[in-house]
């Protein structure tokens, strides 16, 4: 387990170092963020026509309230934490590529619904806003990322199993 | 209760999670008590001059700063005020109620006190750092360019300040639920992943 948490930690510091650099914001991270704010919102318009998004700023046009979609509520951190829990867990390339790219698909699922969730929860009633925003869905996303690692150990082959 | 051991751990835990949240956030103020000494020690420790008092509000700090401001005209009170920065501290502490929420579904109402103590011991280093850096983060940036001028912090520390607040604020509270909960629930673990024996609380 003392390995796998040094190599853990490790690869998390390095990843997030790369993320925060501003080349990397400016070539990946923010293109990634405007992408996302754009399919919410286009998810949005299937039931909601005055859905509209501009660049990372998703907006009702009925009561012009808007969400910025910012670090930590683009996926990429719990993206990040759960590619470095299956790289530093013991078990072929194959498994954890497909292990990842199944995981990254579940966080960034879940972020969609959190999205549009906080959109409309925002509309409803400030407060409520605030606690789903800062604590529940924070949580929920890191319960994501967790789950889909220990689903993922789960269908390793069994000689993998007992890493811990 | 779904029969995979992992779906029914992840529905015990949605249980848990909403109780936990309402005690947490309930017992806010008293859980943020021992916060409010350490980041008050951290920050004498580290950067004196920039902190005079830390003082525990509702559901948040209030950190009281050396610095002046003028006090607009308008205002009964005119002349010069000292600057306080207030900060939420439950934001850098979901990861308590995670954790427990974690810790009881994993082991139902058996959880003793004592690994309840350990989890929010465990979590008031992490709590305060991104305290700490919230604090740092906005003297340096948000105060303005006169407190700028008299904090004149180097370029190298500014960005220390701004990436240890971003790992403080984005990556420190998941993780150190993950850790602590993998660290106090070895055998629980190793039975979820051990897909020939049965799981139990």
């Amino acid at each position: 387990m003392f390995r796998f948490f040094v190599i853990f930690l490790l690869l998390l510091i390095g990843l997030f170092t790369v993320e925060i650099l501003q080349p990397v914001q400016q070539a990946v991270i923010i293109p990634w963020t405007g992408l996302i704010a754009r399919v919410s919102a286009g998810l949005m318009q299937l039931f909601d026509s005055d859905v509209h998004s501009n660049g990372v700023i998703i907006q009702s046009l009925k009561n012009h309230f808007g969400v910025q979609i910012v670090a930590g509520c683009n996926g990429v951190e719990a993206t990040l934490i759960l590619l470095a829990a299956i790289f530093a867990f013991p078990a072929s390339l194959r498994h954890k590529l497909i292990g990842f790219g199944l995981g990254f698909l579940a966080i960034q699922g879940l972020n969609l619904v959190r999205i549009i969730s906080l959109f409309y929860i925002g509309q409803w009633d400030r407060e409520a806003f605030d606690w789903a925003h800062l604590y529940i869905w924070q949580a929920l996303i890191m319960l994501d990322a967790m789950i889909v690692w220990l689903v993922w150990i789960r269908m390793l082959p069994r000689k993998t199993a007992h890493a811990f | 209760m779904p029969s995979n051991p992992l779906y029914a751990f992840l529905l015990r835990t949605l249980i848990w999670l909403p109780l936990s949240f309402a005690l947490w956030y309930q017992a806010a103020n008293l859980l943020n008590l021992p916060l409010t000494t350490i980041s008050k020690f951290v920050m004498q420790q580290t950067a004196p001059n920039l902190l005079t008092n830390v003082e525990l509000g509702d559901h948040k700090l209030t950190f009281v700063t050396p610095f002046e401001a003028e006090v607009p005209a308008a205002q009964a009170q005119q002349g010069k005020a000292l600057i306080i920065v207030e900060i939420n501290p439950l934001i850098y502490g979901y990861s308590l109620p995670l954790l427990i929420a974690l810790l009881f579904a994993a082991e139902g109402l058996s959880v003793s006190w004592s690994k309840l103590f350990i989890a929010y011991v465990g979590l008031l280093p992490f709590q305060a750092w991104g305290v700490c850096f919230e604090f740092l983060k906005t003297v340096a940036f948000d105060l303005g360019p006169t407190v700028a001028t008299q904090v004149n912090f180097p370029q190298w520390t500014l960005e220390g300040i701004a990436l240890g607040y971003q790992f403080g604020s984005l990556i420190l509270p998941p993780i150190s639920t993950a850790v602590l909960w993998i660290a106090m629930n070895r055998n629980f673990l190793n039975r979820l992943l051990d897909r020939s024996q049965p799981v139990t609380g």
